[in-house]
């Protein structure tokens, strides 16, 4: 057998190998300037006109050395709140739970190695409605130590059901992904029934759970931002340094640990940042599907399985992409706003069943 | 006789008494038009003071949830939330300075049109109103109602004023109607409509006071799934003043889920049913779909036809019109005093 | 020096013991395979090694540390495995699968480097799969995937590489290739390789030693040629095996054979004479149809001599290179007498073996009815200058049956039988295969079979 070199070169492989990396790094730049963008132009809209240089101006003059040299046209007080206290805080939440959910998702996707993983599997989505509804229900008075009620119980009753769904699965010291995921739906089952319970007992409040369980960036403000700001970054930034861990882990449990990989451990440690991560999102966000479990089947048919680039990727795209779809809800039918949830999945899926019909052979989950 | 003298001593007396005259009046003339600028500046020290007084009057007010808001001038740019609330402002006359309403609002006006002419702007639905709507409208002074926390909190958290009217019963109410009054000063106008309405039910309340028999009442409040009203909805107690008994009364929420059968085991003699607005035929079908529901031909308001409809939103709503309900309620179930 | 240590393993799934106290070690340069039937333990044996499944007893000592308490990034760099599967279902390239056998030796955050790449080229060329390194890796072939695979295995840059039955999806090409690969990793390199192997051949021409698994517990272990032997191979497989020595390739070489069905008894017996192979098939093929088979005289190292042994065929043999001796003759004398019937194939006549035809005149002479083959004809293997030709001449005189081939014997004799049987009033069942073939006989010889029946 002769041994033919590649087509490229001598080196051809293996500079079209490192060359990647400075692709990637390029993409992930431009992602970023999308969003940073989309971020702007999402600013824009909304009831009120407010006309696109005010918005400018408004932004600049916050920046330190920028903001003197810019002139002080009339701008009113109203437009400014309008802008930087009811738009800018719900644009930014729908940044950080767009890029929550999908990291989420791909991580999720990438432990379970099942293309129907979301970041909502482990109980996390129905545990936030069992701790919004009874928050909701009880009147507990809205703001307790500065921050609202509502997103503290979902945050709180979420972590608790993902732990019960980890220790209901664990045995031993190993956690079986099968396990894990059918735990996971059978607790989602009975919190999504207690919801139902809480719901019939919420008499005239009924409305304001049901709208919480849609959705929405409707009441965001500045503290739930700062809240979950933290959390959020923290948690993608971190998922990313196990993005190998999670190339490994798709070929399968036994071979990951033959390469090296310490399963348990890197599971467990996914498993909270995963959790934790869509818990934050959920709390200030209600329940926005779609975003975790299409935008990173989207991105990996686009980009690839390497979780080097698709973690990224998806992230900065699930977040772009929710921005524009609150931007839509917010506008659509102002000024009633439709729930956010509505607009992701009509928008996203016809355009990722496009994606699966033009990439039919080649994509395989 | 000495007539010069005479005439000398007259001709004196006559000067004296004309210098002397003329003496007097500009003296006393000057007095009074002294007093008179006195007065005047007293007057306008007056007035000064009062608008003084005026100026830093500082009004304050509490609302249903216990808050205490303070103004110091009245408002000019009133944003509701609720369609109750909207009515109870124009009742009070305070109407003129309404700015923003939900989409529910109706009454009194057919508001959907106002906002269409761009006389009128619309803050959304009333269970999810918008903040940048009701933010752009630049009001000073916001009422909001039941279930609307956190709008309340937000809008409050951007520093506007904000009032929550979230009445339990018509007593409530009633304070509700004066609050507003006080908010818009529009005091006489709320004491005197607060007035005619105590008036109102106090002749509804003697009148059935003394009857003995109280029919059961079963008043729905949705048909599919069944809903009704308990013990903590106001239409219990409409349902109480009108001399009836609410066949839910035991049920210590205000609206929830009813079965079928439990409204036919509880045997109402009068069924109300409510009635939406604009034209064509109630959600709920019409009586003879609702004669026809399983089993409620053992009912005895369905066997002796004791079927009526309301208007749904002067059932519900906490405001001035609960009262026409209050007469029309008292007219079905005791047809024979009204 | 041992680099891996097995001692008194016991492992179990869930309550059944799979395991029995396990014991070996593997030093450098071995090249270990193990073998056994299903059930036995392979797999098992292998994923305790592999830290898959814990042993409940025992301990497994890689360079004397239990390789239960290391993590896995130390044992990736000393042990690599290629399973059996490999089903990958993201499409990553070829050389993104090679490149995750590079991560034991990454931190975690730090990212494929110049010797990572080098490491893994070298590794995708001694599999001959460099040229695959950029295309997807679902898009391979089986074969090709599972080179990719051991490529990745050896870009950990192990001391030993673990198999479970490597060549299954490969063709014989590239099966050979591998293994010569492993071979001379193992001998050069001194790379420890550790491989489960279904294929006996595959495994005793390229292990040094070999591990024997029945039940759970080691049957055998050490040299793989002490190992695998026809004893071994039939204790734990219950099947009858030919181990030679191969001349060529100068290894083992392992031949099951396949064990008759319980056989038709028949009443005929019959003696085969042959030599040089030309008998092999027939004592089989008579062996597996229930006759009674004998043979002589045979020379001890003739490959129908070990096939006689082989099937418990009573036979008459001779030193090699030699005449034929007068006992030896006369014990072949003897056993024709008893038979019923005599065959003698196309075997070669020197005059070495010339005695057996002498027999077989003999055996005519006493009126054993007498089957020649005459495959090849006689001018071609006739190496006594003409005598032996004679002599097969006088046998057809002497109204020797001659068959042109063994389907034909077979039915004869099956027709002879069947007299015999009728006669005796014994019933029997002619299996389809020897039903007699439609083809014109030539009188004589039916003839010949009825006239030969009436003998003494």
């Amino acid at each position: 057998m002769v041994d033919e070199r590649d087509l490229t070169g001598k080196n051809g492989v293996e500079t079209a190998y490192f060359r990647r990396f400075s692709r990637w790094k390029l993409l992930l730049i431009i992602l970023m300037a999308a969003l940073m963008l989309t971020i702007f132009l999402s600013l824009n809209v909304g009831f009120a006109q407010i006309p696109f240089h005010t918005v400018l101006w408004i932004l600049v003059k916050r920046v330190p050395f920028l903001g003197s040299l810019v002139g002080s046209p009339n701008v009113s007080y109203v437009e400014e709140t309008i802008i930087m206290q009811i738009r800018m805080p719900r644009v930014l939440a729908g940044a950080l739970v767009g890029a929550a959910l999908a990291a989420a998702g791909v991580v999720y996707q990438g432990i379970f190695k099942n293309p129907m993983a979301d970041s909502y599997i482990l109980g996390v989505s129905a545990g936030a409605a069992v701790g919004a509804s009874l928050a909701i229900v009880l009147g507990i008075g809205f703001t307790f130590f500065g921050l609202s009620t509502v997103p503290i119980a979902a945050f709180a009753s979420s972590i608790i059901a993902v732990f019960v769904v980890y220790n209901i699965s664990r045995v031993g010291s190993r956690v079986p992904v099968t396990t894990l995921l059918l735990s996971g739906i059978a607790v989602s089952i009975f919190l999504s029934a207690i919801v139902a319970v809480l719901q019939v007992v919420a008499g005239g409040k009924l409305h304001v759970i049901v709208f919480w369980l849609m959705g929405g960036f409707s009441y965001v403000e500045w503290r739930d931002v700062w809240a979950v700001l933290p959390l959020v970054c923290f948690g993608t930034v971190a998922t990313y340094f196990f993005a190998r861990d999670l190339n490994i882990l798709s070929l399968g449990e036994e071979t990951a640990q033959h390469l090296g990989v310490d399963v348990e451990k890197v599971k467990k440690l996914l498993l909270i940042l995963g959790s934790l991560v869509t818990a934050a999102a959920v709390s200030i966000s209600g329940l926005i599907g779609f975003v975790g479990l299409i935008i990173p089947h989207i991105t990996r048919i686009l980009i690839g399985p390497d979780h080097r680039i698709l973690l990224p990727t998806s992230t900065i795209i699930g977040s772009t992409f929710l921005v524009i779809c609150d931007a839509v809800a917010r506008v659509i039918v102002s000024p009633v706003e439709l729930p956010v949830g509505v607009i992701t999945a009509l928008s996203g899926g016809p355009f990722f069943i496009y994606l699966l019909r033009k990439k039919k052979e080649s994509y395989t989950v | 006789m000495n007539l010069k003298y005479f005439n000398y001593v007259t001709s004196l007396i006559a000067i004296f008494s004309v210098v002397s005259a003329v003496y007097i009046y500009a003296h006393y003339e000057g007095q009074i038009a002294g007093m008179h600028s006195t007065i005047s500046n007293l007057q306008n020290e007056v007035a000064n003071l009062r608008t003084q007084l005026y100026k830093y009057r500082n009004l304050t007010l509490v609302d249903d949830h216990g808050y205490v808001l303070n103004l110091t001038s009245y408002p000019e740019r009133i944003v509701s939330l609720a369609p109750s609330n909207t009515e109870i402002l124009f009742a009070v006359q305070a109407g003129g300075k309404v700015v923003g309403v939900t989409n529910q609002c109706n009454y009194p006006h057919n508001f959907s049109a106002w906002i269409k002419a761009g006389n009128l702007t619309s803050v959304g639905d009333y269970w999810t109103p918008n903040i940048e709507a009701i933010v752009a409208l630049k009001p000073d002074l916001i009422f909001a109602a039941f279930a609307q926390d956190e709008v309340v909190n937000i809008l409050r958290g951007l520093g506007y004023k904000v009032l929550v009217l979230a009445p339990d019963n018509v007593d409530d109410i009633l304070k509700n109607i004066l609050l507003v009054g006080r908010a818009t000063d529009r005091d006489v106008e709320a004491a005197i409509l607060v007035n005619n309405l105590r008036r109102r039910i106090d002749a509804v309340v003697s009148k059935v006071s003394g009857v003995t028999s109280k029919p059961k009442v079963y008043y729905e409040v949705w048909y599919d799934p069944i809903w009704s009203v308990g013990s903590e909805g106001w239409e219990n107690e409409l349902l109480v003043k009108a001399g009836g008994i609410n066949v839910f009364a035991d049920q210590e929420i205000n609206y929830f889920e009813a079965s079928s059968e439990a409204i036919i085991q509880r045997n109402p003699d009068i069924i109300i049913l409510p009635l939406g607005h604009g034209t064509g035929p109630p959600f709920w079908g019409s009586f003879d779909q609702v004669k026809a529901r399983p089993g409620w031909d053992a009912i005895k308001a369905v066997q002796n036809d004791r079927l009526y409809t309301i208007d749904a939103d002067i059932m519900s709503r906490p405001g001035p019109r609960i009262v026409d309900a209050l007469e029309i309620l008292a007219k079905i179930i005791h047809p024979e005093l009204f | 020096m041992v680099v891996l240590c097995v001692d008194g393993v016991d492992c179990y799934y869930g309550s059944v013991k799979v395991l029995e106290d396990v014991r070996f070690s593997v030093k450098e340069r071995d090249f270990v395979g193990i073998l056994g039937p299903n059930g036995s333990g392979k797999t098992t044996l292998l994923r305790s090694v592999t830290r898959t499944l814990k042993p409940h007893r025992g301990v497994i000592l890689l360079n004397d540390v239990d390789v239960y308490t290391l993590k896995s990034s130390e044992v990736a760099r000393e042990m690599a495995v290629v399973p059996q599967d490999t089903v990958i279902t993201f499409n990553f390239t070829a050389l993104d699968i090679v490149l995750m056998g590079r991560n034991p030796h990454l931190g975690r955050f730090q990212m494929e480097g110049e010797r990572d790449i080098a490491v893994a080229r070298k590794s995708m060329e001694l599999t001959n799969t460099w040229h695959l390194a950029e295309r997807p890796i679902n898009e391979l072939s089986g074969g090709e995937r599972q080179r990719v695979i051991i490529s990745r295995a050896l870009a950990q840059e192990p001391k030993i590489l673990l198999l479970d039955e490597p060549t299954v999806h490969l063709d014989i090409n590239n099966q050979l290739e591998i293994m010569d690969l492993l071979e001379e990793l193992c001998i050069k390199r001194g790379l420890i390789v550790l491989a489960v192997f279904h294929d006996f051949n595959l495994a005793v021409r390229y292990c040094n030693s070999a591990i024997l698994l029945k039940e759970g517990k080691i049957f055998s272990a050490g040299d793989v040629e002490a190992v695998l032997t026809s004893e071994n191979i039939k204790s734990v497989f219950q099947v009858d095996a030919i181990v030679k020595k191969h001349p060529f390739t100068n290894s083992l070489y392992v031949i099951p054979v396949s064990t008759p069905k319980a056989p038709l008894s028949r009443n005929l017996s019959v003696h085969i004479i042959c030599g040089a192979g030309t008998g092999t098939t027939l004592m089989k093929i008579m062996a597996d149809e229930g006759y009674s088979v004998t043979a002589g005289v045979l020379n001890v190292l003739d490959t129908d001599y070990e096939t006689a042994q082989l099937l418990k065929i009573p036979v008459v043999g001779e030193a090699p290179f030699s005449q034929i001796t007068e006992e030896a003759h006369r014990a072949n004398l003897e056993m024709m007498s008893k038979a019923g019937a005599v065959v003698l194939t196309s075997v070669p006549f020197g005059f070495g073996n010339m005695r057996n035809l002498e027999a077989v005149k003999e055996a005519l002479e006493k009126g054993i009815p007498t089957y020649v083959m005459e495959e090849v004809p006689i001018q071609r293997r006739d190496f006594t200058k003409g005598k032996a030709g004679k002599l097969l001449m006088e046998l057809k005189r002497r109204r020797a049956i001659f068959v042109m081939s063994q389907n034909e014997l077979l039915s004869l004799l099956n027709i002879s039988e069947e007299k015999l049987k009728m006669a005796e009033e014994v019933p029997t069942k002619i299996p389809g295969h020897l039903k007699p073939e439609e083809k014109p006989r030539q009188g004589d010889r039916a003839d010949d079979v009825k006239s030969s029946d009436h003998r003494g």
